[in-house]
C-alpha cells in the first residue's frame, strides 16, 4: 500500500468518493441521492448508493466490529461477560429467538487510523504541532507545559504493571489524545426518551486551532443508551485494550521521512460532564457522602429536615450563621492516583458485606476506574473539571436561580441578592436588545434571558455572564456586595480562559477562587 | 439614621448558603468543583484545552443524522462508520482538497480586504457598511452592520 496513493484509483472512485462525501455531510435521502445520479448522468457516472458503499469499505480499509450488548444497553458482551446468556442487571436476554444478538455496539478500531495518518504528507505535517512543540519556562501555554504530559516525558510506560523499557512520548511520531464521552438525547430535549453516548477522541499532536474541528476529532463508536449504560467498562472495555496495543507501538510508514516506524500513542485525559467522569472512575454518585473525584471532602445532610443527598460546603453549619467547622480549602486532601488502587484493595479485602459497603460509601469507590492497563491515566489529577459544564452550565444559571428565587425552593435567607421580577423582565429586555450592535463573530443572537432561558446555549451563558451581566445588573441588587462578588466570578473566568497562563496568575487564580468560594458560602 | 439602617442592612444581609443547614442544598458539588479548577490547569492545561465544547459540537452534528426512530443506533452506527470512511479514505489516497469541509475564497474583489495580521477574515466595504466575512470556514458567519 505505501506510496501507491492516488495511483490505484480511478477517475470513477473520485467522482464517487466526492458523492460519498456530499452524501454524508449533507445526510441526503435515498431519492435525493437518486436524483442527483440522474440529473447528472449525461456528465457524470456516479454509481449506485450500495456499490459506493462497498466500495468505500474496500477502499478505506476500515474494520469495524460489532460487540453484541444488552437490548437496554446495561452492558457489553466483552471480556468476561462474552459467553453470558443473560444480562446482569436486567436479565434480558442476549439474544433473540432467532439466535441473533438482541442488540449490538459498532466499535471503530482506533489504530488503523492513527497509523493511516502517517500516508498522507499533509497530515504528517499538522501532526508534528507535538513535536514541535516550544515550552516557554513558567507559563502553560498547552497541555504539553503542564506537569501531567511533563511527568509522562519522564517516565516509563507501564502496561499491565510492567514497566517497559522506553518512555511516554519518546518518539517525535508519538500521539497523545484525550477521551471524551458525553450521553444526550436523541429526540428533542425529554430527559427520560432514548440516548445515545458517542465515544469521541481528541488528538493533542494537531495545533489548538484544528484539533476540535468535526475532521479531525476520531470517533470511536457510539453507545446506545435505550437506557444509561450501567457498566460502562463493559463497553470501552475494546478501548481499553487497544490503548494497549497503541502502547506497545503499532508498525507505521512515514511517507514525509520514507521510513517505517512503530507509532505509539497514548490517552492522557478523560473529559466530560460530572455524571461521564463518575462512571469512568467507577467512584459513587455526586450526591454520595464522599462525592469529590479530585479530593476527600466528606459531605454533610440537612438531618434535621431528613435530606438524603450529600452536600460539600467548606463550612458545616452552624448556629446563629456561623460555621460549626470548615475545612481549609488550601489543604484539602487531594486524591492520589495510588489511593484509587489501595482504597479498591481495602474494601475487598473487608471482612463482610457490611463493612465493604461502609468503606466504599467513606472512599466513594465503587469499582476500579475504566482504564487500567496503560499508566497513562492519572485517575485523581488528569480527569480535569471541565470548564463548560462547571461555570456555564451550573454555576451561573444556579447563580440566577438564586437572583430569581427559583433555586430550589430557597428563599433569600438572611440575604437580600433577589432581584424583583419587573428589574428581572428589564434586564432581559435589555440582554436582547443590546444583541443586535454585537458582531455575529462574538456572539450568536441572545434571547431575553428572564423569558426564554431554554434557548441559552453554553457559549450564551458565557458571553452573557462575562460581557452583558456586568453592565445590566449594575445596581440592580439591593446591597452593591452581590454585584461586587458576581464581578468577582467574571474576573475568574476570565483568568481561566487566558490563551497562555503563568504560574503567579494560576496561585492569583487560586486565591481568588477560594475567597468567591468563601464568601459564597457566608 | 440613615448610617445606622444601612449598617444594619450590611450585617444582616448574607450571600448565598449562610452557614444555615435549611440552606445546604446551595452547596452542591459544582460550586465545590470551582476549588479544582487552578489545580487542573497546573497539572492538565490550560481550560481551553481540556474543556469539551469539541464534544457538543459532534452531538450537534450527530442529532440532525438520526433518520429512523425505529432503529436509531443502527442508523448512528452506520453513520459514524461511514465518517471513518471518509476520513481514512482522504489520507489514504491524497484527497484532502477533494474532501477538505474548507473552502478558500477565490480572488478578493476590490472592495474587500484582507489585513496582514487577521488572516482568517476578510473585512468586506458593501454599499456603506463593512461586513466580516470569514476566508476559509465552510460555515460563512451571519455577516453583521457595524
Amino acid at each position: 500500500m505505501h506510496g501507491l496513493g492516488n495511483n490505484i484509483l480511478t477517475e470513477q472512485d473520485r467522482d464517487n468518493i466526492c458523492a460519498f462525501k456530499l452524501c454524508i455531510m449533507s445526510n441526503m435521502s435515498h431519492s435525493v441521492f437518486n436524483q442527483m445520479r440522474h440529473t447528472f448522468g449525461h456528465k457524470l457516472d456516479i454509481s449506485s448508493e450500495w456499490v459506493i458503499l462497498h466500495r468505500m469499505a474496500t477502499l478505506s480499509g476500515v474494520e469495524p466490529k460489532a460487540y453484541d450488548c444488552c437490548i437496554n444497553s446495561c452492558m457489553a458482551y466483552t471480556r468476561t461477560h462474552a459467553q453470558k446468556q443473560l444480562c446482569d442487571y436486567c436479565h434480558e436476554n442476549h439474544f433473540s429467538l432467532s439466535g441473533k444478538p438482541c442488540q449490538q455496539f459498532l466499535y471503530l478500531p482506533v489504530g488503523p487510523r492513527l497509523t493511516s495518518f502517517f500516508q498522507n504528507k499533509k497530515m504528517v505535517e499538522k501532526l508534528s504541532y507535538r513535536c514541535n512543540y516550544v515550552s516557554e519556562p513558567g507559563t502553560i501555554e498547552d497541555v504539553f507545559d503542564a506537569e501531567h504530559y511533563q511527568t509522562l516525558l519522564k517516565s516509563k510506560v507501564v502496561i499491565d504493571g510492567q514497566e517497559k523499557h522506553w518512555r511516554y512520548f519518546s518518539g517525535k511520531n508519538d500521539i497523545a489524545f484525550s477521551l471524551c464521552t458525553d450521553g444526550y438525547q436523541l429526540l428533542g430535549k425529554r430527559r427520560k426518551g432514548p440516548s445515545a453516548t458517542p465515544i469521541v477522541l481528541q488528538n493533542f499532536n494537531l495545533s489548538p486551532e484544528i484539533r476540535i474541528k468535526l475532521d479531525d476529532l476520531i470517533c470511536a463508536g457510539v453507545i446506545p443508551s435505550p437506557k444509561p449504560p450501567k457498566d460502562m467498562a463493559s463497553f470501552l472495555a475494546p478501548l481499553d485494550d487497544e490503548y494497549v496495543t497503541l502502547a506497545v507501538g503499532l508498525p507505521a510508514y512515514d511517507c514525509v521521512a520514507k521510513q517505517n516506524f512503530t507509532l505509539h500513542a497514548y490517552n492522557i485525559f478523560m473529559e466530560g460532564d460530572i455524571v461521564a467522569m463518575e462512571k469512568m472512575l467507577g467512584i459513587k454518585g455526586h450526591n454520595g457522602f464522599s462525592p469529590c473525584r479530585s479530593c476527600d471532602i466528606k459531605g454533610c445532610r440537612d438531618v434535621t429536615h431528613g435530606g438524603k443527598t450529600y452536600y460539600v460546603p467548606l463550612g458545616l453549619p452552624g448556629l446563629k450563621g456561623k460555621p460549626s467547622k470548615q475545612w481549609n480549602p488550601k489543604k484539602l486532601d487531594k486524591r492520589t492516583h495510588e489511593g484509587f488502587a489501595d482504597r479498591l484493595a481495602e474494601i475487598k479485602q473487608a471482612g463482610n458485606k457490611k463493612h465493604a459497603a461502609k468503606l466504599a460509601m467513606h472512599y466513594g469507590i465503587r469499582e476500579a476506574p475504566i482504564f487500567g492497563r496503560v499508566g497513562s491515566i492519572n485517575y485523581a489529577r488528569s480527569c480535569p473539571w471541565d470548564w463548560m459544564h462547571l461555570f456555564l452550565l451550573n454555576v451561573i444559571p444556579n447563580l440566577i436561580d438564586h437572583w430569581t428565587g427559583n433555586f430550589k425552593n430557597l428563599d433569600a435567607g438572611t440575604g437580600t441578592f433577589e432581584i424583583a421580577p419587573q428589574i428581572w423582565a428589564e434586564i432581559g429586555e435589555e440582554t436582547a436588545a443590546a444583541v443586535q450592535n454585537i458582531p455575529a463573530a462574538f456572539v450568536r443572537v441572545l434571547s431575553n434571558i428572564a423569558e426564554d432561558r431554554s434557548l441559552f446555549t453554553a457559549e450564551s451563558w458565557a458571553f452573557w455572564f462575562m460581557y452583558i451581566a456586568p453592565i445590566v445588573m449594575f445596581r440592580q441588587f439591593k446591597d452593591p456586595k452581590y454585584y461586587h462578588h458576581m464581578c468577582a466570578l467574571v474576573e475568574i473566568m476570565k483568568i481561566t480562559l487566558q490563551f497562555s497562563i503563568t504560574y503567579e496568575e494560576i496561585d492569583i487564580l487560586e486565591n481568588k477562587i477560594i475567597e468567591w468560594v468563601k464568601l459564597y458560602e457566608e | 439614621m440613615l448610617n445606622l439602617w444601612n449598617e444594619k442592612l450590611m450585617i444582616n444581609s448574607r450571600y448565598y448558603y449562610q452557614y444555615s443547614e435549611e440552606r445546604l442544598s446551595a452547596c452542591p458539588l459544582t460550586i465545590h468543583g470551582l476549588l479544582h479548577v487552578a489545580d487542573d490547569i497546573r497539572f492538565c492545561g490550560p481550560s481551553w484545552a481540556t474543556w469539551t465544547f469539541f464534544m457538543e459540537r459532534f452531538i450537534g452534528y450527530l442529532k440532525p443524522v438520526l433518520r429512523s426512530k425505529s432503529q436509531p443506533w443502527s442508523n448512528l452506527n452506520e453513520h459514524v462508520k461511514k465518517l471513518a470512511y471518509l476520513a481514512q479514505l482522504s489520507c489514504h489516497y491524497d484527497l484532502d482538497d477533494e474532501l477538505s469541509s474548507y473552502f478558500s475564497k477565490g480572488p478578493i474583489s476590490k472592495r474587500e480586504h484582507i489585513y496582514d495580521n487577521c488572516k482568517s477574515y476578510y473585512l468586506n466595504f458593501n454599499a456603506g457598511h463593512y461586513l466580516i466575512w470569514q476566508t476559509v470556514n465552510f460555515i460563512v458567519q451571519t455577516p453583521l452592520v457595524f
